[in-house]
């Protein structure tokens, strides 16, 4: 065997070479005795330095780090779920009622002593276009005479960025940093795309349709955290958020969420 | 699924602990990083690919953090290390000093190396992953891994001298710079 190199040495105090590896190396360290005291020096700063810092390993997690994993107090998360539920059946029952989605804004303290629930926010300017749909005979039966559609900037992300990259840092006055986040296919045939943006009062979770004539239905809208509640500004989920939009894409889905390459091609090809 | 991945999240927490204690020096500091990790985790859950471990992704997360936190935030994280080492190793008062003394030296023998070259000692040395586990998690082959942490400890051990070893380091005989 040739000269241990320190890489070599390393890699036999740590464990990493297998058994034959090993035995060679015994062997050239029995001839060579500047390979040994550089041996000392791996073993001098190797995986006895964990022992420095176990004290994490011995001591309970410090409660607000739990309880900011666990997200929302549960006593509190049930009533969010529950009226967003209601508003969404009523968006459903009762179209053709004109109402804005309504943003609620969580603010999650999150300095110091864990997750506080600072409070329910109002309604947000609406910031999708209204319209009716188009007098379009062979328009698919979702399409409804009162539906809620993307505005230009949204429509604009949604048709052209990629999934998991930030596009128009600034989209407009009322979004910044939109994210599509994933693409699939829906059972009655349509794209949908699920995104977020920072609104006016936070982090706003969203799911859209493209229809036929090529707007975005907005299936789901709603915000999730204060705007720079979180230690560095950005803001928090709680788990009912992402549960909310979960749930209307399972129930739309065909398939699996699609890859980056098919997302391209629809992107590329305009959503044909 | 949301409710798993959240306990999935808790399990981690002590080693993510470490991990970051490690890197910041600091118990206190490194549960600030912990909470930044923990956030930016639950936020971007949609980033992370399932199939794929969860616990990798948020001490990539964790990494990609305090890199950040270096570079806007050097000083103020970078207070003296090492104040509750105290608690460390029981009721031996020998043992504690020296512990806490090794502990101080380590904590600003690490602050002294590069930050690519701390975290690889912190995931390999202190966590106790393996050099692939490391690789998968900085992003970076095993390869550049193996450089990174032999330069590393071959830079702690002349930094931190008697303090880490009990021996004392041959700096006459050091090699430095690139390894062979």
């Amino acid at each position: 065997m040739g000269k241990l190199t320190d890489e070599t040495l390393m890699a036999f105090v740590d464990g990493e070479l297998d058994a034959a590896e090993q035995e060679r190396v015994r062997q050239a360290l029995a001839e060579d005795g500047q390979a040994v005291e550089r041996l000392a020096i791996f073993e001098a700063t190797g995986k006895n330095l964990a022992l420095l810092y176990d004290r994490p390993m011995r001591e309970a997690v410090p409660s607000h780090l739990i309880e900011l994993v666990k997200g929302v107090p549960p006593t509190i998360e049930p009533a969010f779920a529950k009226r967003e539920g209601r508003r969404w059946l009523s968006w459903k029952k009762d179209r053709g009622v004109s109402w804005g989605f309504g943003t609620f804004a969580w603010g999650l303290a999150a300095a110091g002593a864990g997750a506080i629930l600072l409070g329910v926010l109002a309604y947000d300017p609406i910031w999708t276009t209204k319209q009716n749909a188009p007098d379009d005979q062979t328009a698919e039966a979702t399409v409804r005479d009162d539906v809620q559609l993307a505005g230009d900037w949204l429509r604009k992300v949604l048709d052209t960025a990629p999934s998991g990259k930030a596009a128009l840092a600034a989209a407009s006055t009322e979004a910044n940093n939109v994210l599509p986040v994933l693409t699939f296919k829906a059972r009655d045939g349509r794209f949908c795309r699920q995104y977020e943006f920072d609104g006016t009062q936070g982090r706003v979770l969203g799911l859209a349709c493209r229809q036929t004539n090529g707007d975005w239905q907005v299936l789901k809208q709603f915000g999730v955290a204060a705007k720079g509640a979180g230690a560095e500004g950005y803001s928090t989920a709680s788990g009912s958020d992402r549960t909310a939009i979960d749930d209307v894409v399972d129930n739309l889905i065909e398939g699996d969420v699609l890859g980056s390459d098919d997302e391209a091609d629809l992107i590329e090809s305009d959503w044909r | 699924m949301d409710d798993e991945i959240r306990e999935c999240m808790i399990s981690f927490l002590p080693r993510l602990r470490r991990f970051a204690y490690a890197l910041t020096g600091d118990a206190d500091a490194g549960d600030d990083l912990v909470q930044d990790t923990c956030v930016r985790a639950l936020t971007r859950l949609d980033q992370w690919q399932a199939g794929t471990s969860l616990e990798s992704w948020m001490f990539r997360i964790a990494q990609n953090l305090w890199r950040d936190a270096l570079r806007s935030r050097r000083a103020t994280l970078m207070e003296a290390p090492g104040d509750d080492a105290h608690e460390l190793a029981g009721a031996d008062g020998r043992i504690v000093v020296d512990t806490r003394s090794r502990l101080r030296a380590v904590s600003e023998g690490l602050a002294e190396l590069p930050s690519e070259q701390s975290m690889v000692v912190a995931l390999v040395c202190i966590d106790g992953r393996s050099y692939k586990e490391a690789a998968d998690i900085l992003e970076v082959p095993v390869g550049t891994v193996m450089s990174r942490l032999a330069r590393a400890r071959r830079a702690l051990h002349v930094l931190v001298g008697d303090e880490a070893s009990g021996h004392s380091p041959k700096r006459e005989e050091m090699p430095n710079g690139q390894a062979n």
